[in-house]
């Protein structure tokens, strides 16, 4: 497990809150993430991870709490902190005009640690050239310009923010993972926020869950799978409505056969009332569908009598 | 509920603001017309027909454009701006078509008639009520069909856009010849024509938006020819992109925005720019007329041209799209260097004018009456070069105030917030139009040529007192900018005062550039040097950094 509590982290978040029109977007938000870490960040829509990355770019201003990144305020001196960094945003909003050849020139302009080398093994590597126009290229080429134009000043940070969005899973898996895993290579920081779990279960050392605008969790890939596993259980009579028990959640049903996430590996921790018949190693995508499930139906978990605990695929 | 209410409801939904702005537009007009209108009042019918104008002009503009379903696509591409969701809804292509254009032709002509009926109730004016109406319903019909329907590219849609431009303005210079009672008698065949034209353009209106809209349904990106297009792609591609080293981030910034707005600066260019030098140096005599005329319709091309250089949002605010917002580009030297961008474009195309003046002067008959209003300049002033003089400084003059003001408004935009920039542009707008209202509602009161000359000298005393408030106003603001800038750490103290002290020896070389040129006696160095200070903003120019500090990090 990362050691939450290095002394110079890259990034640094204390009690961040954020809202717009009333409508919150971050809700006290504490969040360390370790310097050459590959930092994943989860959640559903609306979690409130593009707010939070904004905040780290310096595109949307702390007005409660504050905001550290590279040992720097991100807002206090732009021109300095944004040459360390490297952003590729879910949008696609290069401009289409330009040529990728231009965009690279134009790049090279704004960051001193441009690496000419580097730029064109990966226009190579990527499948662009330097004479397209972006408005002739498809969605997933231009994502790659975008990539290439967030990596090749070889940043201390690189905030990738839904950066699959619009790559094809061949690009995905051999393009985007193995530049991760390059940059991290030299010591770098990677903050990748991502709806495609498997990918930032293969990708990333340290993960948090966001929901409603707050940090649910953050942990390790090893310490998710040593906190947690997956029970299933076939009760000899059919529940109406799977048995609440702290440390147990998103239950789901599938047949006659209900699963669900425990907290505690420990075999103490379940009772012999869930007839539990198998047990697995936790996924990543089964802990998420479970915390964000669980948390997303806790209003309603409040309520006696109700299942709430169940999630949406029951 | 049927689509049709469903579609109508949409309609006036999505132009709520519009639609208020609009109307208490209409109230104003029509409230203010009646009061003026005041029995015994000796100038109602002026104050009135003034006030109705200043009102409903801007309502009916505004007009135009609603109900349209259009989304804030560019004019100038191949794709349909219709609303591409509601292109994919299962409703017939003449609902999405005739809803919008019943509602607009109803509102246009309700605005008509009212405007009519009070000008009819509150001065002499007998306007007709049903043409006016059809070819006001029939623009914004028009407007529709040329945005929904997809072209192959922007070209044919500008070709088209300018092919019914002028067919709907001989057709409204007809009705308007026609309705004159003392202009130029035309034939009665004429006549019949051109109210046929009127309806003919009306219903054929109608009809293309529903072909627009049928063509849209399965054409939304354009009309996209199988092979031309890939050709003319594959060969834009081809062309071999050599490396560019750009000395620094603001060269690049320079390039990058001028490359931007480039297609732009095309358009501007062949379209408005081009024609316009061959066409009002062969066929528009030199006059003081041609001049304003020249000088407006440069002013328009050069504010269209300098627009593209900064990044709009739907809202109209200027924003930095991400790439550059998160690149480590300094806030300071981007607004500056756009602002810089922006002039050079303006004086440029300012500039372009300047060969109409040349072409001109290739005409005897122009240089007899310019020699004729030179010889009337000098007897007047007893300066024999008093005529150039006054030539250059008012081009001087005009390309001062047009860039000084365009320029001075960009703020407001760039910290990102619409409704500062809306207010901005309500409070300025009220600003110049109150003084210009007041001018006129002075001299329409006056009764005779010395009462008036009097009654101005008396005013124009005031005018010291004025130009000396205004100007500790700016030095207070600029002052104000100048510490915010310190203090947010956006420039450093010396580049300050280097930005400040380049503001004044411009504006002095300037005045002094007016102060030679003029030749009359009133326009001495401290007025010229005043004026210049009053029209160059300084306290804007420092606010823009502030003010894109708060655009870029909200």
């Amino acid at each position: 497990m990362t050691d939450l509590t290095t002394p110079s982290p890259a990034v640094q978040i204390r009690n961040l809150s954020r809202s717009f029109r009333g409508q919150v977007a971050l809700d006290d938000v504490n969040l360390i993430i370790p310097t050459g870490s590959i930092f994943g960040l989860v959640g559903l829509n609306g979690a409130g991870k593009t707010t939070l990355i904004r905040h780290i770019m310096g595109l949307l201003r702390p007005l409660h709490g504050s905001v550290e990144v590279l040992g720097q305020d991100p807002i206090a001196d732009p021109e300095n902190y944004l040459k360390r960094v490297g952003y590729l945003t879910e949008e696609d909003t290069l401009p289409t005009w330009i040529r990728v050849g231009e965009l690279m020139d134009f790049s090279r302009a704004l960051y001193p640690s441009w690496d000419d080398a580097y730029a064109n093994k990966l226009c190579d590597m990527f499948g662009l050239s330097r004479s397209s126009r972006l408005r002739s290229l498809s969605k997933g080429l231009r994502a790659r310009a975008g990539l290439l134009v967030a990596i090749a000043h070889r940043p201390e940070l690189l905030v990738l923010d839904e950066p699959s969005r619009g790559l094809d899973p061949i690009a995905r898996s051999d393009i985007l993972e193995a530049v991760i895993r390059t940059i991290n290579e030299d010591g770098r920081t990677v903050l990748f926020s991502s709806h495609l779990l498997d990918e930032v279960d293969r990708v990333c050392d340290t993960i948090a869950l966001m929901r409603d605008g707050r940090i649910a969790e953050t942990l390790t890939v090893e310490h998710l799978e040593a906190s947690y596993s997956e029970i299933i259980c076939r009760p000899g009579e059919a529940w109406s409505s799977p048995p609440t028990h702290s440390g147990v959640f998103g239950w789901r049903q599938t047949g006659d056969e209900w699963s669900a996430v425990v907290e505690s590996a420990g075999d103490a921790a379940i009772p012999d009332e869930l007839a539990v018949i198998e047990r697995r190693e936790i996924s990543l995508s089964r802990w998420f569908a479970a915390r964000a499930g669980s948390e997303r139906d806790k209003p309603e978990a409040d309520t006696p009598g109700t299942s709430s605990e169940v999630t949406a695929d029951v | 509920m049927s689509e049709t209410i469903a579609l109508a409801r949409l309609a006036l939904q999505r132009q709520r603001t519009s639609l208020l702005i609009i109307a208490a537009l209409v109230a104003i007009g029509v409230s203010s017309a009646f009061i003026l209108a005041a029995p015994g009042s000796r100038t109602a019918d002026e104050f009135a027909i003034i006030a109705l104008l200043l009102t409903m002009l801007p309502a009916g503009l505004l007009s135009i454009g609603l109900f349209s379903f259009s989304s804030d696509r560019d004019f100038l591409l191949g794709e349909s701006g219709f609303l591409h969701w509601l292109l994919r809804m299962p409703i017939a292509a003449w609902k999405l078509a005739l809803v919008p254009i019943t509602l607009k032709t109803i509102w246009i002509s309700s605005l008509w008639i009212i405007f009519a009926l009070t000008a009819g109730s509150t001065t002499t004016a007998q306007l007709h009520l049903m043409l006016p109406a059809v070819i006001c319903s029939s623009v914004g019909i028009w407007l529709m069909v040329l945005i929904w329907r997809p072209f192959t590219n922007g070209w044919w849609r500008l070709g088209a856009f300018l092919v019914c431009s002028l067919v709907l303005y001989l057709l409204i210079f007809g009705m308007l010849t026609e309705m004159e009672s003392n202009g130029p008698v035309i034939s009665s065949w004429l006549k019949s024509l051109c109210t046929v034209g009127i309806y003919g353009m009306f219903a054929l209106g109608v009809w293309m938006s529903v072909r627009a809209v049928h063509l849209a349904r399965s054409n939304g990106f354009g009309l996209i020819p199988e092979m031309g297009w890939a050709k003319a792609s594959k060969l834009e591609n081809a062309r071999e992109c050599r490396v560019r080293q750009h000395r620094s981030p603001k060269a690049a910034l320079i390039w990058h925005d001028l490359q931007k707005s480039r297609e732009t600066h095309r358009y501007v260019f062949l379209l408005g720019v081009a024609p316009a030098l061959v066409l009002l140096t062969l066929f528009m005599p030199f006059s003081i007329v041609g001049y304003v005329f020249v000088m407006v319709l440069f002013t328009c091309f050069a504010s269209v041209a300098s627009a593209t250089v900064q990044d709009h949002n739907p809202q109209g605010t200027i924003v930095l799209p991400p790439y550059l917002g998160a690149s480590p580009l300094g806030t300071a030297t981007i607004a500056w260097t756009r602002i810089f961008t922006t002039a050079a474009i303006l004086t440029l195309t300012l500039s372009l004018s300047l060969i109409i003046f040349a072409g001109w002067s290739l005409f005897p008959s122009n240089r007899v009456v310019w020699n004729q209003w030179s010889a009337e300049m000098a007897e007047a002033t007893g300066v024999s070069s008093a005529g150039p003089g006054i030539a250059l400084a008012t081009i001087l003059a005009t390309f001062i105030i047009v860039i000084g003001r365009i320029v001075a408004f960009i703020w407001p935009a760039l910290c990102g917030r619409p409704w500062l920039n809306f207010s901005i542009i309500v409070v300025a707008t009220f600003g110049y139009l109150i003084p210009i209202v007041a001018v006129i509602a002075w001299f329409l009161q006056q009764t005779s040529w010395e009462s008036t000359q009097q009654n101005a000298l008396y005013w124009l005393a005031y005018l010291p007192g004025l130009v000396a408030v205004w100007l500790a106003a700016k030095a207070l603001l600029v002052l104000f900018c100048s510490i915010r800038l310190h203090s947010l750490r956006l420039v450093a103290p010396p580049v300050i005062v280097c930005m400040i002290g380049g503001y004044l020896i411009t504006t002095f070389l300037i005045a002094v550039a007016l102060h030679l040129l003029i030749p009359y006696p009133q326009a001495t160095l401290v007025w010229c040097f005043a004026a210049v200070l009053v029209v160059l903003p300084l306290a804007r120019m420092l606010a823009l950094p502030i003010s894109l500090h708060y655009g870029r990090h909200l």
